[in-house]
C-alpha cells in the first residue's frame, strides 16, 4: 500500500476520523440500507474501517446471529466494541480477506462462514 | 462488503479491487464509496479554485487519486460483478460548518507537506483557511460516488 499521508500517528487523526464519520456515515448507512441485504444473521466486512463507526453500526444491524468484521491497516483508533464485531488488521493490496482467517483482535476465534453482505 | 474512502489512497487500486472481489462470497454485494473532486473545478472565488488546483497537483505527486470515483463502475464490471449501479452526491457547506472544520483540520495537519511540495504557497493555504472560517462563504468540494455490484452465481 502507498504511504498514507494522513497516518493514524498524526495528532489530530482521531478527531479527523470522527468528523469524517459524522459527515459521511449517514450517506453510507443510507446506501447500505438501500441494498436491503443487511439483516440479522448476516456477515459483513468493512475494508479500511478507520474508527469502525460503520462496522459498529453493521454489528447492530446483523444482530442477533450475525457478525461484522472491521478490517484496516491500523486498528489503533478503534474504540468501539461489540460482542459480534471482529477486528482484523491487514492490507487489502496484499491479498483477499480470507474468510477462514477472520479473527478478533480481542477474542481470537475462527469464523467458518464467508464474508460479504 | 463495503469500503469507503480507501481506494483513492492505495498504490494499486486495481489490485485492491481484485482482492475485494475475491473476498466476496458467491452472491455477496460489494459497495464502494470514493471521492471525485470534480466540483472543485467550479469553486469560487478564483483563489479557492487555485487552492484546489494546487491540492490536486500535490495529491497526484503523493499517489492519491481524487478522481477515482468516476472509474468505480467499470472497475467493478471488469471482474464480472453484476447488477452494478451507482450514484454520486456532494455536500454544499459554508465556513464554520462541520465540512469546513474537517478541511481546516486536515489542511493544518498537512500544511508543512502541502507548502513544502511547492504545489501550494502560504498565501493560498491561509486564504482558503480564512474562507473556511467565514460563515458567508458557501461552496462544495467533493462528490462522493457510491457504486455497488454483486458477485455472480447467487
Amino acid at each position: 500500500m502507498s504511504k498514507y499521508v494522513l497516518g493514524h500517528h498524526l495528532k489530530g487523526e482521531g478527531k479527523r476520523l470522527a468528523l469524517m464519520s459524522e459527515l459521511l456515515d449517514p450517506m453510507h448507512r443510507r446506501y447500505i440500507d438501500a441494498l436491503n441485504i443487511v439483516r440479522p444473521g448476516a456477515r459483513t466486512l468493512e475494508v479500511g474501517c478507520g474508527n469502525a463507526s460503520i462496522s459498529a453500526w453493521l454489528a447492530e444491524r446483523v444482530s442477533p446471529g450475525g457478525t461484522a468484521v472491521a478490517f484496516d491497516l491500523d486498528l489503533s483508533l478503534i474504540e468501539v466494541r461489540a460482542p459480534n464485531l471482529e477486528l482484523r488488521q491487514g492490507d487489502i493490496v496484499a491479498g483477499p480477506v480470507a474468510p477462514a482467517d477472520f479473527r478478533s483482535r480481542d477474542r481470537p476465534r475462527r469464523v467458518a462462514s464467508c464474508c460479504g453482505c | 462488503m463495503t469500503a469507503r474512502a480507501v481506494l483513492h489512497h492505495v498504490a494499486d487500486a486495481e489490485v485492491a479491487i481484485t482482492n475485494l472481489v475475491a473476498s466476496l462470497r458467491t452472491g455477496g454485494v460489494l459497495l464502494l464509496i470514493e471521492p471525485d473532486f470534480l466540483p472543485v473545478s467550479i469553486a469560487e472565488p478564483p483563489e479557492v479554485r487555485a487552492f484546489w488546483d494546487g491540492w490536486l497537483a500535490w495529491s497526484r505527486e503523493r499517489g492519491i487519486d481524487y478522481h477515482i470515483g468516476r472509474t468505480l463502475a467499470p472497475r467493478l464490471a471488469a471482474p464480472g460483478l453484476t447488477q452494478i449501479s451507482g450514484t454520486a452526491e456532494t455536500a454544499i457547506y459554508n465556513g464554520g460548518s462541520t465540512w469546513a472544520n474537517y478541511w481546516t483540520l486536515t489542511i493544518n495537519e498537512l500544511r508543512d507537506d502541502l507548502i513544502g511540495s511547492g504545489k501550494l504557497n502560504v498565501a493560498l493555504v491561509d486564504t482558503f483557511l480564512n474562507h473556511c472560517a467565514d460563515s458567508n462563504w458557501w461552496t462544495q468540494t467533493v462528490a462522493f460516488t457510491a457504486v455497488s455490484g454483486r458477485s455472480p452465481g447467487a
